[in-house]
């Protein structure tokens, strides 16, 4: 079983490899905030230089990667569009985050002593140098050699020519290190490339240490990244790729929320069962074969659902299942995928393990999306993400055919809420409510977002319907009162509005803060 | 020169005590500095806030009348508190801190009306939240792309702002509630109210 361990565990760290080797950002800029205008966008880029990111506090807006920076980088570029001068963004900003938003801070009256100290402290020396200088002049009468030393000739002018020198000393180390923070130390500086470190860490520790301390920091980077941006796919998914190795539970746990907010894509779920498989010391366990199924029932040709199942038969010693699955994987991959290698060698290994000859094994044709699934090997976030957006159009098209699949529906409007797609979530929303026509809170949940979205006239007669259920299922409903009044109010029948509005306002506690608002809301009418 | 001045050893005196003055008054700061940080009286996380003494930012937001909905006919802002003084608070449902301050505005909200800003949230999220840990606010304005917040100079939630009946931001308060900022900071304020 040597040969087991070897392909299991250099399969897996393959896999891992390719995934790691997706390119990661080098500035923390999208290209969807960036101006179409070059010149507007490179005055946005400037600005944001100068701009403190207030999360992370020493970086610049431009270089954090934290919302409140993504958030600001916009404002920026929203004063931009209007005709603003970059004084005026500046000032408009700094109005709001205080000065300390600002790299450079501004010459006012808090910051005359940081302002101040280097005058101060270069005119101090030049005082102290001169008091020096005279004082020789005076003392050169009766101890010439003083300062100077007893080798130095004893010339009246001697002493003159020492201060000179030792003033002009002192003035070039002054004027050379204000030089000196002016090139690296000023504060609006982009911070110096982790790379531009790598010698100086190496030398200070040890080889492994330093491994341990990137991995831990980005392990608590992808922490915080994910609790700012809780709904980024990408986020939870760079929690999983730094959890990856060292702590299994959150990289299944990261992957689960990744596959959350995208609907289930397959992808990301073959992720996990691979992370379930690794945290088993790579046996394929029976929960993880449960997911391996399901994957490839939805999406048959999921590579990394495929070279698991094929590990899996491996593991049960039916080799010439793995060789199947493996051959399988085999044609449905790009010549030049970086895993064919090591494919080959573990069919080759199977083969050898199980008696069989793999040419006379035949591969399972591979299906209709065979190419499509093989470039998903290569593909950009946009690609990506309109792989997402046809599934979805799948999910939706599966769903038109059978109405009745609730947990159809829940995935479908998580999808929609991911997406921010209004209209199609309502239309989902609706779907949900009509599979489940007992359920109050279903309703409830359709016509609330109806509302939030002001979708209302697009959809007057589902909203007549669902209205209709709410007040048969429960007519007391302080939601269902609300929502009835607001759509009564809609249809202008004023008199019901105010008769079920007075209703829930009379059902409210005394002390509900809604109350008085509803009071509003009502004589509004 | 084994016979020093009277006058060159009084300056060279001089010349070496004001750097150690000087020295000595910025270790003076620095310590201080240490000490007050030490003490907690002073928060190196807390950034001065450049809109206390300010007018409350009269952004309107949408409103969430019931918990969960939105009324987009309908739109909240500080204005609505003219006349009276009122707390804001800034929060969010994903906010694991929101939920630990949610008892302090509970009590809080028995003093004083408490202005809600729902920063970056879902409705439904508000919602689920606000059924969770209770609705302390007169009022809620959904700041959806965290616009709003920004009009506050928010960088993070929870955040709390303490505005006079005039409209004018008296105290800012970065980070959740609790015990101490309740006790020492937000409840002497408001009872230093007129």
């Amino acid at each position: 079983m040597r040969g087991l361990s070897r392909i299991l565990r250099s399969g897996l760290a393959l896999a891992l490899l390719a995934l790691m080797a997706a390119p990661l950002p080098a500035t923390a800029i999208t290209p969807e905030e960036m101006l179409a205008d070059p010149v507007l966008e490179s005055r946005a880029r400037a600005l944001s230089k100068q701009l403190r990111c207030l999360v992370c506090q020493n970086q610049s807006i431009d270089d954090s990667d934290a919302e409140l920076a993504r958030d600001l980088r916009i404002e920026v570029r929203k004063h931009l569009a209007t005709g603003a001068e970059d004084g005026e963004i500046l000032a408009a900003i700094r109005d709001t985050y205080g000065d300390y938003v600002l790299l450079n801070p501004p010459v006012s009256p808090g910051t005359y002593i940081l302002w101040g100290a280097p005058v101060v402290i270069l005119l101090g020396g030049l005082a102290i140098v001169l008091a020096g200088r005279r004082r020789r002049d005076e003392d050169e009468v009766d101890a010439p050699e003083d300062e100077a030393g007893p080798t130095l000739p004893a010339t009246p002018t001697g002493g003159g020519i020492d201060g000179r020198i030792a003033l002009a000393l002192a003035s070039l180390v002054m004027a050379s290190s204000l030089g000196l923070y002016l090139v690296l130390g000023r504060a609006d500086l982009p911070s110096r490339p982790l790379a531009d470190r790598g010698a100086e860490i190496a030398a200070a520790s040890e080889q492994a240490q330093t491994v341990a301390q990137d991995r831990d920091a980005a392990l608590t980077q992808a922490r915080d990244q994910v609790s700012r941006t809780p709904e980024d796919v990408g986020a939870w998914l760079q929690l999983a790729m730094a959890a990856a190795g060292t702590d299994s539970a959150t990289e299944i746990m990261a992957l689960e929320q990744a596959e959350k907010l995208t609907g289930g894509e397959p992808a990301i779920r073959a992720l996990r069962a691979e992370a379930m498989a690794r945290a088993a010391e790579g046996q394929v366990t029976p929960p993880a074969r449960a997911l391996i199924a399901e994957i490839l029932t939805a999406s048959p040709t999921e590579p990394r659902a495929l070279y698991l199942s094929g590990l899996a038969a491996y593991q049960d010693g039916d080799y010439a299942a793995a060789v199947r699955i493996w051959r399988r994987l085999e044609t449905l991959s790009p010549p030049d995928a970086p895993w064919m290698k090591l494919l080959a060698e573990n069919i080759a290994d199977a083969a050898r393990s199980g008696g069989v000859d793999p040419d006379s094994v035949a591969p399972v044709p591979p299906g209709p999306d065979a190419e499509a699934v093989a470039d998903a090997a290569d593909m950009t976030d946009d690609e990506r993400a309109a792989m997402i957006t046809g599934m979805v159009e799948g999910l939706a098209t599966r769903l038109a055919e059978e109405p009745g699949d609730i947990e159809g529906w829940r995935r479908l409007i998580r999808a929609y809420q991911v997406l921010e797609r209004p209209d199609d979530l309502q239309a989902a929303l609706i779907g949900l409510s009509d599979a489940m026509p007992d359920d109050i809170d279903a309703q409830l949940s359709a016509l609330e977002h109806m509302v939030v979205a002001q979708l209302e006239a697009s959809f007057t007669t589902a909203s007549k319907r669902l209205l209709e259920r709410v007040e048969a299922l429960d007519p007391e409903r302080p939601e269902g009162l609300y929502i009835r009044g607001h759509f009564a109010r809609q249809a202008g029948d004023t008199a019901r509005a105010r008769a079920l509005w007075e209703q829930l306002y009379a059902s409210l506690p005394d002390d509900a803060p809604i109350a008085p608002q509803l009071r509003r809301a009502i004589d509004g009418l | 020169m084994t016979k020093p001045a009277a006058s060159s050893t009084k300056r060279s005196r001089l010349s070496f005590i004001i750097p150690l003055a000087g020295f000595l008054v910025l270790a003076g700061f620095a310590t201080m500095a240490l000490l007050a940080t030490l003490r907690g009286d002073r928060d190196v996380s807390q950034l001065p806030s450049a809109m206390v003494g300010k007018p409350a930012p009269s952004i309107m937001l949408p409103a969430i009348m019931l918990p969960g909905l939105i009324d987009k006919g309908r739109r909240v802002s500080a204005s609505d508190f003219a006349g009276r003084a009122f707390l804001v608070n800034v929060f969010a449902s994903w906010c694991a801190p929101c939920r630990a301050e949610a008892p302090a505005l509970a009590l809080l909200s028995e003093d004083i009306p408490i202005f809600g800003i729902a920063y970056k949230d879902r409705p439904e999220d508000t919602r689920d939240f606000l059924t969770d840990y209770g609705n302390p606010f007169a009022a809620i304005g959904l700041d959806r792309d965290g616009n709003g917040g920004m009009k506050w100079g928010v960088y993070g939630v929870p955040e709390t702002f303490l505005v006079d009946a005039d409209g004018t931001i008296l105290l800012r308060h970065a980070g959740p509630i609790d015990r101490r900022v309740l006790d020492e900071v937000l409840l002497p304020a408001i009872g230093r109210l007129p």
